[in-house]
């Protein structure tokens, strides 16, 4: 299927807001809900059963038990919806990452084209390496907007969201199948290996809340080679890492996942302080994914776009 | 319920959650998502707006002859809303009647989101509210306890820690304890929900009765001539006045927020601040200012609730999909005034989104004033441990 250039480019001027957007922001309102339900369930659970407390005629009234285990119960429960909900918020982003993340790649094989660099079997060495040679090979290039992306802020991000969606998706039990040219760009294991306790599923969602986080992401006016290289190899790996986790969510088993995570949710009677970690850190992992997600989709359609602006009038 | 001081502080001490934060997250989520909803419904007008006027041009690069080959390493699926527009701009052209119906779904969806994202709003506000006179009645008495047994050095000394760590909004908090400004503040917000109550009558009675372009859709369902026709223009006039209303009414409440030039109070003295607190205590204590919470908070239900008896007596699907009907021409949609209706609202819910802010600012001020207090003066400590000696000199209430 043919795009033209020009509804490309119209696509990327206006804006990044999809449909997708109101699903992220569902499953992070999902998230705030579960965890306003465990910090109430959790004062119940620690309370003495037999104390007159306020909190006791506010859950009385809103349905949250009060006695200590079954208090234990809802509370655990609620660090289960937080994980499907995290898990529901991956996978959108990864859906609104692949098709901006696309656009952006059509885009880069247009200023291919108008350079002489066309596409072929290898992505990095011969399509990526060439375009950023050809376009600066009169040295470096000015851009007329201050959109363009380093190196080492564009691999940062690339590499942050392939490792963020690995280890995530292992927490729980799920494997990405990605490409060898993915692989060699980022190192990273993608086999998930066996969930099958609570602590497992926090070490490995903790290694991949931590790994979405990307501090500050600088903007620049000027161009190198290395720097065009590293954005459409950065672009090329978002796309395939977006799109390799949707189809490891597909079809069953991504519900089987989460059912597999809840069975470790039912609490026994007890919080577990694994419970409470998840519970206490998932806010601040939904909030990084958010931002790479963001950064994704915005961040090199800005570049790209001020890239092919750039060009254009040259 | 008599509830005695040591169990509060004991409960104060595993954490201040509260089954509250469960509606007001629910309440945040359900606007956000309407948010979200409507800046992608108001993309997919605005390429849909620029595809069917031929207005290409106004990107910087229409080189059509560069079409890019979308087989690998580029998967082959656009997003949606490229597909949309696309397809749209071709319907329009071959189907005008289809491209119609399309565009004014997308109001419909709008309107029905934006809806939902009010509703959120206002269950929001009372929510904020509810927590605030909630935090009242289980604080009050703990403040109250602990700054009677202040001095006046202990005073200064929180005094002088508040400015320490708020900076400027030392003196913003400080200005936040004066019982009279507190007072009209609630003043202020009550008078703007007593407002916006009102315009939300009279819009409502103006939508379902009172235009004759609706009355006459309603009646007869027909679709009009946008060109020939002036109940368009005017019905379409109607209701952007309608919203930019409803967005000045919100926009009123942002009056009573604290302004920074009220930091040029100067430092008070121990013995004065300590004064001050003791009178804000005793304001904040006083049936008066309970009563004042709850007319609020009422106030900003019955909107909600407002909001939602229409919805349900109406069926909001049956008159999302009529409103949108005014914005469907005879020869071709008229997304413009569709994307002017989606920039109006959005700006007037964005606003909301900040009163919201504001509201919420007065409620952690308060909570950090009485953390402040109960870290700062001895023997009023929120720990299990320090509750049993307490428990020995406090009334229970």
């Amino acid at each position: 299927m043919a795009t033209k250039l020009s509804e490309l480019m119209l696509d990327m001027e206006t804006g990044d807001a999809c449909m997708e957007d109101a699903y992220i922001a569902s499953a992070k309102g999902k998230i705030a809900v579960s965890h306003a339900i465990f910090e109430a369930a959790y004062k119940n659970y620690e309370l003495p059963d037999d104390g007159q407390f306020v909190c006791y005629v506010e859950s009385d009234q809103e349905g949250i038990p009060t006695e200590s285990e079954k208090a234990a119960g809802t509370a655990c429960a609620a660090v289960g919806q937080e994980l499907s909900a995290f898990l529901d918020a991956t996978v959108e982003t990864a859906k609104k990452i692949k098709t901006s993340a696309e656009k952006d790649l059509k885009t880069l094989i247009a200023i291919g084209k108008k350079v002489g660099v066309t596409m072929s079997e290898s992505f990095d060495k011969e399509f990526a390496t060439p375009l950023g040679q050809e376009i600066c090979s009169e040295g470096r290039l000015t851009l007329s907007a201050n959109k363009f992306m380093k190196s080492k802020n564009s691999c940062k991000i690339a590499k942050a969201y392939t490792k963020g969606c690995v280890y995530t998706l292992a927490a729980f039990g799920i494997s990405v199948d990605l490409p060898e040219a993915v692989k060699d760009f980022v190192s990273v294991d993608t086999a998930a290996g066996t969930v099958d306790s609570i602590k497992k599923v926090e070490s490995k969602l903790s290694d991949g809340g931590r790994a979405f986080a990307i501090g500050d992401v600088g903007t620049t006016n000027i161009a190198t080679a290395s720097d065009i290289t590293d954005l459409a190899l950065a672009v090329y790996t978002c796309a395939n890492v977006a799109d390799a986790v949707i189809k490891a969510c597909d079809g069953s088993s991504k519900k089987d996942a989460i059912a597999n995570v809840n069975s470790f949710c039912n609490g026994d009677g007890k919080i577990s302080r694994t419970h409470h970690a998840i519970n206490g850190d998932i806010k601040k992992y939904m909030s990084n994914l958010e931002k790479i997600g963001t950064t994704v989709a915005s961040g090199f359609t800005d570049a790209v776009y001020a890239l092919m602006e750039t060009i254009s009038k040259k | 319920m008599t509830i005695k001081l040591s169990d509060f502080i004991l409960e104060q001490s595993i954490s201040d959650a509260s089954t509250i934060d469960i509606m007001l997250e629910q309440a945040e989520a359900e606007l956000e998502v309407s948010i979200k909803l409507a800046e992608a419904y108001a993309k997919q007008l605005t390429m849909e707006y620029i595809t069917d006027d031929g207005k290409e041009d106004v990107v910087t690069e229409a080189d059509d002859e560069t079409a890019v080959d979308a087989t690998a390493p580029a998967p082959e699926k656009t997003d949606t809303a490229y597909d949309d527009a696309k397809d749209s701009g071709k319907k329009v052209g071959n189907a005008v009647g289809n491209a119609a119906a399309k565009a004014g779904n997308k109001v419909a969806g709008f309107v029905k989101s934006i809806f939902g994202a009010i509703i959120g709003f206002f269950k929001g506000i009372g929510g904020r509210l509810l927590k605030l006179e909630d935090d009242v009645v289980k604080n009050g008495d703990k403040v109250a306890y602990s700054v009677a047994n202040m001095s006046d050095e202990q005073a200064y000394n929180l005094y002088k820690t508040l400015e320490a760590k708020y900076g400027e909004n030392g003196a913003r908090t400080l200005a936040l304890y004066n019982p009279a400004n507190t007072q009209q503040y609630l003043a202020n917000l009550s008078n703007a929900l007593d407002d916006l109550s009102n315009g939300i009558d009279r819009w409502i009675d103006s939508v379902m009765e009172g235009g004759p372009i609706y009355s006459h859709l309603f009646n007869t369902g027909r679709v009009l001539d946008k060109e020939n026709d002036p109940r368009f223009k005017g019905a379409t006039i109607r209701f952007d006045q309608i919203f930019e209303e409803f967005k000045n009414k919100i926009s009123a409440i942002k009056l009573t927020k604290f302004e920074s030039s009220e930091s040029n109070v100067e430092a008070p003295s121990g013995a004065e601040f300590k004064a001050n607190l003791q009178e804000y205590i005793r304001y904040y204590k006083s049936k008066d200012a309970r009563r004042f919470i709850k007319a609020i908070r009422e106030k900003a239900d019955k909107i909600a609730n407002h909001f939602n008896d229409w919805q349900r007596k109406r069926g909001l699907h049956y008159e999302a999909g009529k409103l949108s009907t005014s914005y469907r021409g005879g020869d071709k949609p008229n997304y413009n005034a569709a994307r002017e209706l989606l920039s109006k609202v959005t700006n007037a819910i964005n606003d909301c989104k900040q009163e919201i802010s504001y509201i919420s600012s007065l409620y952690e001020n308060l909570k950090k004033c009485a953390a402040n207090i109960n870290n700062n003066v001895p023997g009023a400590s929120a720990n299990a441990g320090t509750a049993i000696a307490i428990k020995e000199k406090a009334p229970a209430y």
